[in-house]
């Protein structure tokens, strides 16, 4: 591996490369990019010596990085090959290019690229669009100005993945998108598994590099078991626990449950207290029991709220909480005590407290019980969502309707994903 | 200017030219008007009561540069269908953008606030005080790029142009001697002082200010205009040309035969029109006053519009007046800064208004060769403009003419340094 992580090709223009003895070869100027399986590939460094430009294939650097970039043969060795006529090069053909979206309409300019070393190829992963590639390009990201560093810290990242624009043509007169701007924000999480899913394993790395981490953690889960595993194996502990993180616990418990015990407790260990304790809990369950099922993530209160504070407390937390349409009222202990439907704070007079308007005839399920269980009582009571508790009646967890959906049409993920649409 | 490149629309019938050229009618004339702005008016009206009819001939010279630079723009726009400033950032890359467009944003604050200045002017010569003449003018420029449409937009600019025709009403109330301007224009009496050339540099620089460029290139663009349709596009660049030097060649002559004529000298256009009330009635006063009106909100509208619009342009913002104000944020902030900026400047008591107009002048004077030359380059690369690159002819034309500027404003800007040696 020459090169670890990601970088900007901004970062490595006007660089120095140097022979192993220290000797200067030139100053990088460009990069010659060639057609990839998934993402463009550079193949050669474009060098500057005097006023000769010659490229040097990239299988002749020995290793580089944001301070240095160092070549394998000594100078008098380097076979300086010509710039083909029809080559495309990052900095002078692609650089600065507009990127259309479907429609044609322009919106925004490549200010930079950004690469990532797979499987021994550099690849173009995605562009920067945004100011911050802008700072970078003019040198000016660095500066240590007074308040400078803290207002460029602010500034958003704004990339986009290469696996939105269209194939290199050859004449580059702009970029295409191959999805609308809106379809890419908005891109459902089951079409990023499905592109996940069918590109060649050493490319999911940099697929998830370029996506966030909220994305991943969205997509995962809709992927099928078996991908999914490998997926989660290959990735590095630290990341691996980002984004089990950011996934629902029920989701990440799922997953690990289907790791080796090594590999699930390492990342278990890489993760947050909170987060791992709710992970550890899941997967004590069962895979077929209600306990398997349910997932920590629900709103629960205390009896003694009144509607007004309820709804406080719901705004605030909604953002964390998926399942707010059903609120569970628990005593100290986090015994069930009665449920309440969102909707009923609505028409409640605002000072009411929960505890005289609640639901206290209640369906729950204990853990052990089976699952087609749970999804039977939640057919027969029409329920959103149905508690699991504990031979205590403390409340585990719930389970919501679309998990049932999984247990009753177990075929439902192997299918094509597409035929939603 | 294209030879054989358009026969194929030299057969249709006068009624169908007729309606494509009226459909086409727009950027060139716009351009052309809104080059009369507050500061061009002054120009020429300090020209013609500083030196009566003997500047005339400078509309010459003025109407051929004119005519040159934008009919390439115009080629440019309809080739390419890119922006003056999308070319330049592709062709020269991030950096020579940003401080050709730090200067220009910068010069073109310095010329909203002109042309507030202008409006402030002319109103007073009505009784208007400038506190409210000038917050109502930017709050309905504001409104109507921001909630308006292009169209709307362009059809009130073109009914602006008709208005501007006022001037000549102007100069025949103040009854000029035509034998005496006949003779000026065919003999011109050429002077080598500094004044004198400082005057010929600021009637030919302030027909061609490096934003108008910008702007031109982009109307073309937004017109849509099919290369077939390329000498309509040709006409209306003509005729925008003339509607200048037209305009112009009024406001010297009135100004010579009535200010010039009495001994009278002025340094600012709203004194032209306080004085040529007494000597050519008040009617011509305050006729004069309102083609200063409507120049001054004409342009205080197109400069922030275009400035905005290049700005986004080159650096990839979203960007447009028929965008919502949610869907080019960047582009309309910047918009209403350099209305606001340009009203404050003008509203604060005692700012020194002369100094920034001048160092307006500068900075424009500097940024005019840059531009120039970058599109001479352009326009002559077959990658951007394939078979419609200049001739030899144009480029003969091109060169001298940046050439020519060039020149003079070197010696403009070093005159004060070489005479003390």
């Amino acid at each position: 591996m020459k090169f670890q992580g990601e970088i900007f090709l901004s970062e490595l223009v006007g660089k120095n490369i140097l022979a192993p003895d220290g000797e200067r070869i030139g100053k990088i100027r460009d990069f010659t990019v060639v057609k990839g399986d998934v993402f463009p590939l550079i193949d050669a460094f474009v060098i500057q010596s005097g006023r000769r430009r010659f490229t040097l294939a990239y299988d002749d650097i020995e290793l580089f990085n944001r301070r240095f970039v160092l070549c394998r043969l000594p100078v008098d060795q380097v076979s300086r090959q010509e710039i083909k006529d029809k080559e495309i090069l990052a900095v002078k053909d692609i650089w600065d290019k507009q990127i259309v979206d479907i429609n044609g309409a322009k919106i925004v300019r490549v200010n930079d690229i950004k690469v990532r070393e797979i499987e021994g190829t550099l690849s173009l992963i995605a562009v920067d669009v945004g100011i911050r590639g802008l700072l970078r390009r003019l040198g000016l990201k660095q500066n240590d100005w007074f308040f400078w560093k803290k207002l460029v810290h602010r500034i958003p990242y704004d990339l986009i993945s290469w696996r939105f624009i269209q194939p290199l043509e050859d004449d580059i007169t702009h970029l295409s998108l191959t999805v609308s701007t809106h379809d890419m924000q908005s891109l459902h999480p089951f079409e990023i598994a499905d592109i996940l899913t069918q590109i060649p394993p050493d490319n999911q790395a940099a697929l998830i590099a370029s996506l966030g981490i909220d994305t991943i953690a969205e997509a995962i889960p809709e992927m099928d078991e078996k991908h999914q595993k490998d997926l989660m194996e290959r990735m590095d502990m630290g990341k691996a626990a980002d984004i089990m993180e950011a996934m629902s616990p029920d989701d990440a418990a799922d997953i690990l449950g289907d790791m080796t015990e090594d590999k699930a407790d390492a990342i278990i260990g890489e993760m947050h207290g909170e987060e791992a304790e709710d992970v550890k809990e899941l997967m004590r369950h069962e895979e077929d029991t209600a306990g398997g099922l349910m997932t920590t993530d629900f709103l629960a209160v205390h009896p003694e709220l009144t509607v007004a504070e309820t709804l406080d407390f719901i705004r605030l937390v909604s953002t964390e909480i998926e399942n707010i349409y059903v609120i569970y009222v628990l005593d100290k202990q986090e015994r069930l005590l009665g449920s309440l439907p969102i909707n009923d704070l609505f028409i409640r007079p605002l000072d009411a407290r929960l505890a005289t308007i609640m639901n206290t005839r209640i369906k729950s399920i204990h853990s052990d019980s089976d699952d087609m269980e749970a999804a039977e009582i939640m057919a027969k009571y029409n329920l959103l969502s149905l508690p699991v508790v504990d031979k205590k009646n403390k409340l585990l967890g719930i389970i919501t309707v679309d998990d049932t959906l999984e247990v009753l049409l177990p075929s439902i993920k192997k299918r094509s994903r597409y035929r939603q649409k | 200017m294209i030879p054989g490149k358009v026969k194929d629309g030299l057969k249709k019938p006068f009624f169908t030219n007729l309606v494509i050229f009226l459909s086409i009618l727009g950027p060139g004339i716009i351009t052309g008007s809104v080059d009369n702005d507050a500061g061009g008016i002054t120009t020429y009206a300090v020209a013609g009561s500083h030196y009566g009819y003997r500047l005339l001939w400078t509309l010459f010279p003025a109407f051929i540069v004119l005519l040159v630079v934008q009919e390439m723009n115009a080629r440019m726009g309809i080739v390419t269908g890119k922006g003056l400033a999308d070319l330049i950032r592709e062709s020269f890359g991030v950096k020579i953008t940003f401080y050709i467009f730090l200067g220009l944003l910068i010069a073109d604050i310095g010329n909203t606030a002109t042309e507030f200045a202008g409006i402030a002017g002319s109103m007073q010569i009505f009784g208007v005080s400038k506190y409210i003449s000038v917050p109502l003018a930017a709050a309905a420029v504001w409104i109507l790029v921001v909630k308006g449409t292009y169209k709307l937009a362009e059809r009130i600019f073109l009914v602006f142009s008709v208005f501007l025709l006022s001037y000549v009403v102007s100069a025949l109330l103040a009854k000029p001697h035509w034998l005496e301007i006949g003779k000026a224009m065919i003999r011109p009496q050429l002077q080598f002082d500094r004044p004198y050339l400082g005057m010929v540099i600021g009637i030919i620089g302030t027909t061609i200010a490096p934003w108008m460029q910008f702007y031109m290139q982009s109307a073309v663009i937004e017109k849509r205009i099919k290369l077939k349709d390329y000498r309509f596009a040709l006409w209306d660049v003509i005729i925008g040309c003339l509607a200048t030097v037209t305009v112009a060649f009024f406001i010297i002559i009135a100004c010579a035969a009535t200010l010039h004529e009495k001994g009278i000298e002025i340094n600012e256009a709203k004194d032209a029109a306080l004085a040529l009330k007494p000597l050519a009635g008040v009617f011509a006063g305050e006729i004069f006053a309102f083609g200063l009106f409507v120049a001054s909100i004409f342009s205080a509208t197109i400069l922030p519009l275009a400035t905005a619009f290049y700005v986004c342009e080159a650096f990839g913002f979203e960007a447009g007046i028929d965008k919502k104000l949610r869907e080019a944020p960047k582009f309309y902030a910047l918009f209403t800064a350099i209305i606001v900026i340009g009203v404050v400047i003008i509203l604060i008591p005692g700012a020194p208004l002369i100094t920034i107009t001048i160092w307006t002048q500068v900075i424009n004077g500097m940024l005019l060769p840059v531009v120039l030359i970058c599109m001479m380059i352009m326009v002559n690369k077959k990658e951007i403009m394939g078979p419609y690159v200049n001739n030899k002819f144009q480029n003969f034309i091109g060169w001298s003419v940046s050439l020519v500027l060039i020149v003079l404003t070197f010696f403009l800007f070093t005159w004060p340094l070489l005479a003390r040696i």
